[in-house]
């Protein structure tokens, strides 16, 4: 459980980055909340080592910048790998789920 | 791809860690300052919101713990922290750190040094090419073969097998002999060899320049060359590639250097090869060997040294059968029938032959005391981590898991042993130096002798192995050690369990067990050496002087010019003061067995080989006199018997040959029937000759003007100081021939020393072993009952207080403490006899199981045990009980 927990957060930062474009660890986490909208309840803290190693797989970058209110804050940003493993991702996760529903829906010519 | 850069840059978050951390607490404070901020500005108060933003957070040491392991490499680091940790907990305690190096280095030191012995001598294979397939042959007359097993090869054999024996590819023939070196600087006599033309052709040696023999070198009358070895071109011609086309002499004769050999390259010995005859030091000038027709129809000398490479396929039994068939037939043709064998043995195995029992000797003796330091370091190591109980236990409740703790314990033990290991190659290196210069002579491969990858690599094995074994003992104690018990208040009081108990009597057993087979074998080969050098040799060894002689055959052509050149001397020797007498021979005693010829009494007429075969020594008439070997019956010769032709025989001879009689005036043949006859003046004492190990044989002196040997050793007698008289010896040799080199001069002290050069070696090695290891083990079981009285100061207390006298509490305390050393005591005996029974053939003069030496190793011990157990028991005694029982 902790495996696929960890594979659908790096998941979920990905596209959030995706989407925002550059944005720092606290951004990235408040945004993921509301995209579950609120029915995911993640620890804050677990996203810290879930950056570094997106970041040591080179599928994210990292750079210190200044936050909207004049804050510093280290804002990370999807590279170009870190877009292709994405979209591959992406792709999988539909196969998966298409997959896995055909099972539990016997009625469209199944096994 | 993904997977190689994230490993790739965990490797660098092992480094910079602390701009990392800095770096991370920045970066979390920006976020709570981030959501703080946002709260408030949904109303919160500050405190509320950062209580707030803390919980939404989650455990942040747990975060931050989290991110670190996935930044580094969480093994690595923890592995250095257990480094970083074991180097300070060793530091604190720097004693015990400094006793525990100091015996792994010794310890290490001393296996690594005796190992790149072992290594350099029996294991290396030796360079030759493809050196599987090379052999050393041997024959054997069946007759003969009680006395003398092994016979070095007949020149017409030898060109026999050459044609006829099929499983070869290629033979060499070597003759050993010394070469006097002059023409090229100071003259010196060198080792040499005549070899056949293909010899290096087939060991595999390409020559670093010039070339070695071709066949046409074979032919006598062609101009002479001469090859050198790498060592020689060094030493005496700066390695100077102008050298090739030089001439130099050897023995009064100019050779032209046609090659040299490459640096590396050792060519066995004459002592590797044959074992009955004295040794010629390492041949370093290599000379064409060619057959002279009278040598190849001689068939009485077995005169030269044979290696033969087996064709590729062949089995070395298929071949000697083959050969063994040709050898009978070789036997039944010849002018004289004999029954003829041969035997081949490996090279390598061949020059091992008598030494490979003295290495594993050394190398078992070493061992052992590796295995005392082990034990001792257990010991040690247990003690101290008693002392830390406390703080293992803790670790433990925080968490620690028993693998976690056992990898701390084991890291402090294998860095402790690498510590050991460092300093053991520099104890190594120096050790191996003095063990090379205190080697025999003789010791095959002694010049590889030296530090190489695979003595490097037994030395790290060896600190990893001892690192783990005697931290086995107290890891396994420790890491299972219980907090509570551990923690309990006066925790330091509480005794070892049970299972501890028997560990320790079992180490100290062992220990005990090893020390007393060390003493024991030792005791045993001082013994040996012992009655060796003090067995009767037959002739008086002190106060005399000896000096080597060979004239040049270019100069002395004719007999009668050498033995007036020795006549001469002998008389001018005569004529020094403090010299009492002077005599020549031409093997002094305890060389080696020199030549050996048949006696054919008359009427004896039984084929060659069934006659008495005797060792002939050719001396002066003052020989017997200067070496006083007493004469038993009739004379010893005179200068005025060189008109007739006489001979003098030992007991052992009158004994066998003319039992019951007085043979002299008797007459006998030099050999055979047609040879000279001689009659018999005098009976001498029998003298140990060959060896100091064998009983003397049969012995035939005739006087040195009937044979014109060019070689001869001058013994002199003095009556007092010998030091100064090498000076005037070799003054009077130079008043007769100004180019003699005059080989070294010493006393027949160091020629009897010398011939046992080997057993001296090995006991000196032993004995020290045997030294270290008893004070290593008296040590440690010091150490252990120290300590085990140091725990039981509480009870010794209470016992004293109750009305206990002091010398009971001490019985008690030395009771218990022999119990475990006295089995041990017992099983080292048992091991020792063992083992001597194993090395029986080192051993000479003393049985395997020699009481004398049993009782008396065993008292030693005995002793030695007491005094390491009553010493700690006198300081626990003579402490106050009352204050003993008030500190608790």
């Amino acid at each position: 459980m902790a495996e696929v927990w960890q594979g659908t957060l790096a998941l979920m930062i990905l596209t959030t980055l995706n989407t925002m474009g550059s944005q720092h660890g606290y951004g990235i986490a408040r945004r993921i909340e509301q995209t579950s909208r609120e029915q995911l309840s993640i620890n804050y803290g677990t996203l810290y080592p879930a950056l570094l190693k997106l970041e040591q797989e080179g599928l994210v970058a990292s750079e210190w910048g200044v936050s909207e209110n004049n804050r510093k804050a280290k804002f990370y940003t999807l590279t170009r790998s870190g877009r292709r493993h994405l979209q591959r991702a992406a792709r999988e996760w539909e196969q998966t789920a298409a997959i896995v529903a055909r099972f539990l829906n016997p009625g469209e010519g199944a096994v | 791809m993904r997977v190689l850069r994230a490993a790739f840059s965990r490797v660098r978050g092992l480094f910079g860690t602390q701009r990392a951390d800095d770096e991370l607490s920045a970066e979390l404070t920006s976020h709570f300052e981030l959501h703080i901020a946002e709260l408030m500005r949904g109303g919160m108060t500050e405190e509320n919101a950062r209580r707030e933003a803390v919980l939404k957070f989650g455990g942040i040491e747990r975060a931050k713990e989290d991110y670190r392991d996935q930044r580094g490499v969480p093994a690595v680091e923890s592995l250095l922290q257990d480094l970083r940790y074991a180097v300070r907990t060793l530091r604190k305690d720097p004693g015990f750190t400094a006793i525990a190096v100091g015996m792994l280095a010794l310890g290490i030191g001393a296996n690594t040094a005796i190992f790149s012995v072992v290594h350099a001598v029996m294991l290396e294979p030796p360079r030759f090419g493809d050196p599987g397939r090379l052999y050393v042959v041997h024959e054997i007359i069946s007759r003969f073969r009680d006395k003398y097993p092994l016979l070095p090869v007949n020149a017409g054999h030898f060109t026999t097998w050459q044609k006829q024996w099929s499983a070869i590819d290629a033979a060499a023939a070597i003759e050993y002999k010394t070469d006097d070196l002059t023409g090229a600087g100071e003259p010196e006599r060198v080792g040499g060899a005549r070899v056949s033309a293909n010899t290096f052709r087939m060991l595999g040696v390409t020559p670093v320049i010039g070339r070695t023999f071709d066949a046409g070198d074979e032919t006598p009358g062609r101009n002479p060359v001469a090859v050198l070895t790498h060592s020689i071109w060094q030493r005496r011609f700066g390695m100077q590639t102008s050298v090739l086309g030089k001439t130099i002499h050897l023995d009064g004769r100019p050779h032209t250097i046609i090659g040299i050999l490459p640096a590396g390259i050792t060519f066995p010995s004459s002592s590797e090869l044959n074992p009955i005859r004295r040794a010629f030091p390492k041949p370093e000038i290599f000379r064409p060997l060619a057959f002279s027709p009278g040598q190849l129809l001689s068939p009485g000398n077995f005169d030269y040294q044979v290696i033969v490479r087996l064709k590729p396929g062949r089995d070395a039994r298929q071949a000697l059968e083959e050969l063994n068939v040709l050898q009978k037939s070789i036997g039944k043709a010849g002018r004289i029938p004999v029954d003829l064998e041969a035997s081949i043995t490996p090279l390598k195995s061949f020059g091992i032959r008598d030494v490979w029992r003295g290495l594993v000797l050394l190398m078992a003796a070493v061992g052992g005391i590796l295995l005392i330091v082990c034990v001792n370091l257990a010991n040690l190591l247990l003690a101290r981590s008693m002392k830390r109980r406390r703080e293992l236990a803790i670790r433990t409740a925080l968490g620690a898991g028993r693998g976690r703790i056992l990898r701390q314990l084991f890291t402090e033990s294998l860095l402790l042993s690498a510590a050991g290991g460092i300093a053991g190659v520099l104890i190594a290196i120096w050790g191996t130096g003095m063990l090379i210069h205190q080697a025999p002579v003789d010791l095959p491969r002694a010049e590889n002798i030296g530090l190489n990858t695979s003595v490097l690599l037994f030395a790290l094995s060896a600190s990893a192995g001892t690192g783990l074994l005697f931290g086995l003992v107290p890891a396994l104690q420790l890491s299972g050690i219980r907090p509570i018990a551990a923690l309990k208040a006066g925790a330091q009081t509480i005794s070892e369990g049970r299972a501890s108990k028997l560990a320790l009597r079992a180490l100290v057993s062992s220990e005990m067990a090893l020390c007393t087979a060390l003493v024991i074998v030792s005791g045993l080969l001082l013994g040996s050496f012992s009655s060796l050098i003090n067995v009767h040799k037959g002739f008086e060894v002190t106060g005399t002087t000896v000096m080597d002689l060979l004239l040049p055959q270019s100069r002395y052509p004719k007999p009668q010019q050498r033995n007036e050149f020795f006549r001469k001397l002998l008389e001018s020797i005569e004529t020094l003061p403090r010299v009492a007498s002077a005599g020549m021979v031409t093997v002094l005693p305890l060389r080696g067995a020199e030549s050996l010829n048949l006696v054919s009494r008359p009427g004896d007429i039984r084929p060659v080989f069934e006659r008495p075969m005797a060792l002939y020594a050719f001396v002066s008439p003052g020989y017997f006199g200067t070496l006083r070997i007493p004469v038993r019956q009739g004379r010893t010769f005179r200068e005025a018997d060189r008109k007739r032709k006489f001979a003098i025989v030992s007991e052992h001879t009158a004994q066998r040959l003319w039992p019951g009689d007085n043979p002299v005036g008797k007459t006998f043949h030099q050999g055979d029937t047609d040879d000279d006859l001689l009659q018999i003046v005098g009976v001498v004492a029998d003298v140990r000759t060959v060896s100091l190990r064998e009983e003397p044989g049969m012995m035939v002196y005739v006087p040195y003007w009937q044979q014109g040997s060019a070689a001869g050793s001058i013994a002199v007698r003095t009556t007092a100081g010998g030091e100064s008289l090498a000076a005037a010896l070799r003054a009077k040799v130079r008043e007769l021939d100004s180019e003699l080199p005059v080989s070294e001069i010493h006393s027949l002290q160091t020629v009897v020393v010398d011939s046992v050069a080997a057993n001296r070696f090995q006991v000196s090695v032993v004995s020290l072993f045997a030294a270290v290891g008893l004070l290593l083990a008296s040590l440690g079981i010091f150490g252990v009952v120290s300590r085990s009285v140091a725990q039981r100061t509480g009870e010794i207390g209470i016992r004293m207080a109750l009305g206990a006298r002091p010398s009971d509490v001490r019985r008690m305390i030395v009771r218990e403490a022999l119990a475990p050393v006295l089995p041990g005591l017992v099983a080292g005996v048992a091991i020792a006899i063992a083992a001597a029974h194993a090395l029986r053939s080192l051993l000479f003069g003393v049985g395997p199981a020699d009481p004398l030496i049993l009782v008396a190793s065993v008292a030693l011990l005995l002793g030695v045990a007491l005094v390491a157990c009553w010493a700690p028991a006198l300081r626990a005694t003579s402490v106050d009980p009352a204050s003993v029982l008030r500190c608790d």
